[in-house]
C-alpha cells in the first residue's frame, strides 16, 4: 500500500506548459588541468619542463545560440553578442542573458573570436564593442583586427632557468586568415530557462590546452606568438578545444 | 563502482564467514534471550540527508521496546568548487533525537525516531548554520520467532516452544518531509548540507538477528526510496548493508555488551526535472566500534563509526567520523 501510494507520488511535468522569457548565466570558469587557474601565483607544468605562471588570460566569446530539446534555436542578437571574458575581472566570467525565450535548452554553441561578417561591417558596424577590445588590449589595430585569445606570463624550463616572458595572442590577420572557430556543446543536463527559474550554464576552460592541445608548443621554441600563418591557426584549434560544460544548474 | 562492489563482496563475504561458527553455536543457550536488537541498521543516509533520522539504526542492542534520546555527531570535508585545488570547507552535523519502539501485538510493533538538526559548515571566511526539526521517519515492523525443534523422545515439560534465538523482521514504514529543504543549498558541492530531503520516501526493511547466551549477531539490508521533492529534486535511491556482533559480560548490576560491526552504503545519482545530475552518486563501507551498558531499565550506548574506504560525490565529499551516545528506557 505504501509502496504504491508513494509510486504515485512522483510527479511528471512533461506535459507543463511553457511561456514567456526569462535569463540565462553562461559561466566561463577558468581552469589548468583540474585546477582552479590562478594568476601569477601558480606555477603549471607545461610541455616538457617547461614551467609556467600565468599572468592573463583574456578571450572574446560570441554569437552565442542556445537549442531546446525540441530542435528550436535561439540566437542572441548579433549586436549584443560580443563578450570579453578576462580572467581578473570576475564580472566578466558570467555573461548573463536575457529576454531568452522559456524553454529547455540542451545545447549550446558560440564563436571563439569575432567573426569576418561582423569584421566586414567596418569600425562603425562595431558598435561600442571595437572601444571595449581597445581599453581590454584586444585589438592589434583596426587592419590586423581583434585579438581572439591572450595569454601571457612567465615560464622556466631546462634550458631557460631564469624565469622569461611568453605571450600568445591570436586573432585573425584583417582578412588574410579568418581564425574565428564555432564551438558547440551539448549541456550535462537541460538548462530551463523560466520567467521564474535562471539557470546558470558552468562552462570549464582548461587553458592548458593552449600548449598541450591538438598541437603541442614549446616556449623554448617560441615564447612569443603573435601573427603567424601556421601557428595562429593551430593555437585557435587548440584554444577551441580547451571548453567543457561541467554542469547546468537550474 | 563495479570495483567497490566487489570488494564489498569480500568484506561480505569474511564476515560471513567469520560469523558462522557463532550461528553454529545456536544450542545450549537456555536463557529465553528474545530480545531484538536491530542497532547496525543503516549507518548514514548520507545523500539524501546526511543527518537523516536512520543514521546508526532504528533500535538498540537488547531493548526491544523502549522510549529514549540519542545525539549524534558527524563531520565531513567537502570541496567549496568543482576542481582539484578549490578550498575544503568542513561539515559538522549535531543531531538529537528521540526515538522509541512500542510494540502493537506480540509480533507487530512500530520505531519512530524524530530528530532535531543543528547543522555548520565552515569556509575559509564564513561559516552556515541551519538548525531545525529534521525528517522523521515511522516504521511497522513483523518479527517472526523461530523455534528449536523438538525431539522426539524429548519430555515435554513447558507448553512454551523454545526459541531457537534466531529471528527476522520485516520493516515498512516511511521517511516524511518534516525538515526544510532550502533548493539554494543544493548549489553547494555537498547536497547533504540539509535539515531534510523535502521528500516523502519509502523504507523498506530485512533484518536477521541472532542472540545466543553471550554472542548476538544482526545482519540488515535497507532499501529507500526516494521521491522528488517540490523543487523537482529527488536524492537517488539508497541500499545499505550493516552487520555487528556484540558480546555479553553480565555483571552483578548491570550488563556490558561491547561490539564491532561493519557496514555500506550504495547511493544513486541525484536526479533534478527527471535528470541525472553528475558526481552525485556514491558508496561506503564504514567500520564500527561500540557498548552498551544495561541497568535496571536503563540501556546507555555509545557508538564511533569509521570510514574504511569511500567514493561519495565524485570524492568531493569526505566523510571523517561518526558518534553517537543514547539513553534508552526499557519499555
Amino acid at each position: 500500500m505504501l509502496a504504491i501510494s508513494i509510486l504515485s507520488c512522483s510527479s511528471d511535468d512533461n506535459e507543463e506548459v511553457i511561456t514567456g522569457s526569462g535569463s540565462i548565466t553562461v559561466e566561463f570558469d577558468n581552469a589548468y588541468l583540474d585546477s582552479d587557474l590562478l594568476l601569477n601565483t601558480s606555477s603549471y607544468n607545461a610541455s616538457g619542463t617547461e614551467k609556467i605562471k600565468i599572468s592573463k588570460v583574456k578571450y572574446i566569446v560570441s554569437n552565442i545560440k542556445l537549442e531546446d530539446e525540441d530542435g528550436h534555436v535561439y540566437v542572441v542578437p548579433k549586436n549584443e553578442s560580443y563578450f570579453i571574458v578576462d580572467e581578473s575581472n570576475e564580472d566578466s566570467q558570467m555573461i548573463e542573458l536575457s529576454d531568452v525565450p522559456a524553454a529547455n535548452y540542451t545545447k549550446i554553441t558560440y564563436g571563439l573570436g569575432v567573426d569576418q561578417a561582423k569584421y566586414l561591417e567596418g569600425a562603425d558596424g562595431q558598435g561600442d564593442f571595437l572601444t571595449k577590445a581597445q581599453e581590454a588590449g584586444m585589438m592589434w589595430s583596426w587592419q590586423a583586427g581583434y585579438k581572439f585569445f591572450v595569454f601571457e606570463g612567465l615560464y622556466t624550463s631546462d634550458d631557460t632557468t631564469t624565469e622569461t616572458a611568453f605571450a600568445y595572442h591570436m586573432g585573425s590577420h584583417g582578412t588574410a586568415l579568418d581564425n574565428y572557430k564555432e564551438i558547440s556543446m551539448t549541456l550535462a543536463n537541460t538548462a530551463r530557462v523560466r520567467t521564474d527559474m535562471t539557470p546558470i550554464v558552468h562552462i570549464v576552460a582548461d587553458l592548458s590546452n593552449t600548449l598541450m592541445g591538438d598541437t603541442e608548443f614549446k616556449l623554448d621554441d617560441a615564447p612569443q606568438i603573435h601573427v603567424d600563418a601556421v601557428k595562429s591557426p593551430q593555437i585557435a584549434t587548440n584554444v577551441s578545444g580547451m571548453f567543457m560544460v561541467h554542469h547546468v544548474h537550474n | 563502482m563495479i570495483k567497490g562492489l566487489q570488494n564489498f563482496k569480500v568484506i561480505w563475504m569474511s564476515l560471513t564467514l567469520m560469523l558462522l561458527p557463532f550461528v553454529n553455536e545456536a544450542k545450549t543457550c537456555c536463557s529465553n534471550d528474545n530480545h531484538s536488537h536491530s542497532l547496525f541498521e543503516p549507518t548514514c543516509d548520507l545523500c539524501g540527508c546526511s543527518t537523516s533520522a536512520g543514521s546508526f539504526g532504528f533500535g538498540s542492542l537488547k531493548n526491544s521496546n523502549f522510549v529514549g534520546l540519542r545525539y549524534i555527531y558527524q563531520n565531513y570535508e567537502s570541496k567549496d568548487g568543482i576542481f582539484e585545488n578549490s578550498p575544503i570547507s568542513k561539515e559538522s552535523f549535531n543531531t538529537y533525537q528521540i526515538w522509541g519502539r512500542v510494540p502493537i501485538t506480540e509480533s507487530f510493533y512500530v520505531s519512530s525516531i524524530i530528530p532535531y538538526q543543528d547543522l555548520y559548515r565552515t569556509f575559509q571566511d564564513r561559516v552556515e548554520h541551519i538548525n531545525g526539526l529534521g525528517d522523521m521517519n515511522v516504521i511497522g515492523w513483523y518479527q517472526f520467532t523461530f523455534y528449536k525443534k523438538q525431539k522426539d523422545a524429548e519430555v515435554v515439560f513447558s507448553v512454551d516452544r523454545e526459541p531457537s534465538g534466531h529471528r527476522i523482521q520485516i520493516g515498512i514504514g516511511a521517511k516524511f518531509p518534516t525538515g526544510a529543504f532550502e533548493e539554494e543549498l543544493t548549489d553547494r558541492v555537498n547536497p547533504g548540507f540539509q535539515l531534510g530531503t523535502g521528500s516523502l520516501d519509502g523504507v523498506f526493511s530485512l533484518n536477521h538477528g541472532y542472540s545466543g547466551s553471550k554472542i548476538g549477531v544482526n545482519t540488515t539490508a535497507t532499501y529507500y526510496l526516494k521521491t522528488a521533492n517540490k523543487n523537482d529534486y529527488r536524492f537517488g535511491n539508497q541500499f545499505s548493508l550493516a552487520s555487528n556482533v556484540y558480546y555479553s559480560f553480565p555483571k552483578t548490576t548491570h550488563i556490558i555488551m561491547p561490539f564491532v560491526g561493519v557496514s555500506g552504503d550504495f547511493y544513486n545519482s541525484i536526479e533534478q526535472f527527471g535528470e541525472i545530475l553528475p558526481e552525485t552518486s556514491g558508496e561506503s563501507f564504514s567500520g564500527a566500534i561500540g557498548s552498551e551498558v544495561v541497568f535496571n531499565r536503563f540501556t546507555i550506548g555509545a557508538n564511533y563509526t569509521f570510514p574504511i574506504q569511500q567514493s561519495l560525490f565524485g570524492d568531493n565529499v569526505e566523510a571523517i567520523n561518526k558518534l553517537s551516545v543514547y539513553l534508552n528506557l526499557t519499555l
